[in-house]
């Protein structure tokens, strides 16, 4: 018994609440009961928890029209039906039908010229124009590309000439310089149209170095 | 010592009563529920009329604002309707319409929050503060003053402040709607008073 006297305030403060509201066990009630003979703060804590349910029961309680009671129901369902209709509604469908017809017919003549191209790129290659392709990503072709497009600038005359009069080594060496310094670039054109100035000067520097 | 064992006693009883009471009338609630889900409409009328008056109770103390609290009323039974058929009666009706008003109250809290926030921008409206005064200018300054008291705590401690003070349900039935423990609850509730006590001081006689 006198352990639970000793009990501290802390635990005992967790029961207060409880104790106000006739809400503890006898064994809960009893505790508190002889902690309090001894503690003048639970007391204090006690009196305030008590003046603080008196502030609250001071409250106005508000009385509600009897209307919104009788009306209660009808309002619920009114409520219900426009809930249980489709988020949006199925009248506009008629005023939005040349739209829908619109954005069909656009889809379908997109489908049909796609598959014209789908089936184009499609189509079996023959051996010989296989070849043909490939040829144009021979680097003896793309040399004269680049050939061509540097003899445009002054500075480069000279070399544009050299490596369109180039041999197999020339053409190999250059293979190496542009593979180890624009490998993903497969297309000259695409390739020299992309080089700013500075890196065009770089690939010149390059080419000059190469030793024939 | 005599008359204590005799209140415990008599209040034993009551508890038997009141439990028993709420036995049959939790019955009487699957009665109705099992009608409407078999296509009785207005076994949910009745269902209505059985808890309207406790819900919008504790919806107005939830959200403090009547015009607030029957609108939220109307949309609990709607919600209510429209997920009765699947209600699987894993806890009782009362519960779980209390859980969907309960959820209504707190996102609510959350859209004013938002239109104040919005509101900011087109300066249309006043701005409410982080705590929002009570609107009702037909009540009294105390009225007033536990209105912003008890909306200024946050929504758990406030939800378990309602349901206790007001509603008077047991912690057990607290922890079971919310689905806490009942530890958890009690502590609210402790955090709910202590706030309550700081914030009303100015009224209180000690």
């Amino acid at each position: 018994m006198k352990g639970r006297l000793n009990m501290n305030c802390g635990k005992i403060k967790k029961l207060l609440i409880g104790y106000y509201e006739n809400s503890l066990s006898i064994e809960e009630k009893g505790m508190v009961e002889n902690h309090l003979r001894t503690c003048q703060a639970c007391r204090e804590e006690l009196k305030e928890i008590g003046s603080l349910f008196e502030v609250l029961r001071g409250e106005k309680t508000e009385e509600i029209e009897p209307s919104f009671w009788i009306n209660l129901v009808p309002e619920i369902r009114k409520r219900i039906n426009q809930a249980s209709r489709p988020a949006w509604g199925w009248n506009l469908v008629p005023k939005l039908a040349p739209l829908f017809g619109f954005v069909t017919a656009i889809l379908v003549v997109g489908v049909i010229l796609f598959s014209q191209d789908y089936r184009f790129l499609n189509r079996a290659v023959p051996e010989l124009e296989q070849e043909t392709i490939y040829t144009l990503y021979d680097f003896e072709n793309t040399t004269d590309q680049l050939a061509e497009v540097l003899s445009l600038t002054e500075s480069t005359e000279g070399m544009a000439t050299l490596i369109s009069a180039g041999d197999g080594q020339s053409i190999s060496a250059l293979q190496e310089v542009v593979e180890d310094q624009y490998w993903e670039k497969t297309e000259w054109d695409v390739l020299l149209e992309d080089l700013s100035l500075e890196e065009l000067d770089l690939l010149e520097e390059k080419i000059e170095n190469i030793t024939i | 010592m005599s008359l204590s064992l005799i209140i415990w006693i008599l209040l034993n009883f009551l508890g038997i009563f009141v439990s028993n009471h709420m036995e049959e009338k939790k019955r009487n609630d699957d009665l109705l529920v099992n009608s409407f889900q078999e296509g009785n409409e207005r076994a949910f009328n009745d269902l209505v009329s059985r808890y309207r008056k406790r819900i919008f109770d504790m919806i107005l103390k939830m959200v403090r604002n009547r015009e607030d609290a029957k609108d939220l009323t109307q949309e609990t039974f709607v919600k209510a309707y429209l997920g009765l058929k699947n209600f699987k009666k894993e806890s009782s009706f009362f519960t779980w319409i209390t859980r969907i008003a309960i959820n209504l109250c707190i996102n609510f809290r959350k859209r004013e929050r938002f239109r104040s926030f919005v509101s900011f921008f087109d300066l249309k409206k006043p701005l409410l503060a982080e705590e929002p005064s009570p609107r009702d200018g037909r009540k009294d300054e105390l009225s007033q003053a536990i209105d912003a008291a008890v909306l200024s705590l946050p929504p758990k401690q406030r939800t378990v402040f309602v349901l206790r003070y007001y509603q008077r349900l047991p912690f057990e039935k607290i922890a079971e709607i919310l689905g806490k423990s009942e530890g958890g609850t009690k502590a609210n509730y402790f955090q709910a008073i202590n706030k309550l006590k700081q914030s009303l001081a100015r009224y209180r006689t000690i």
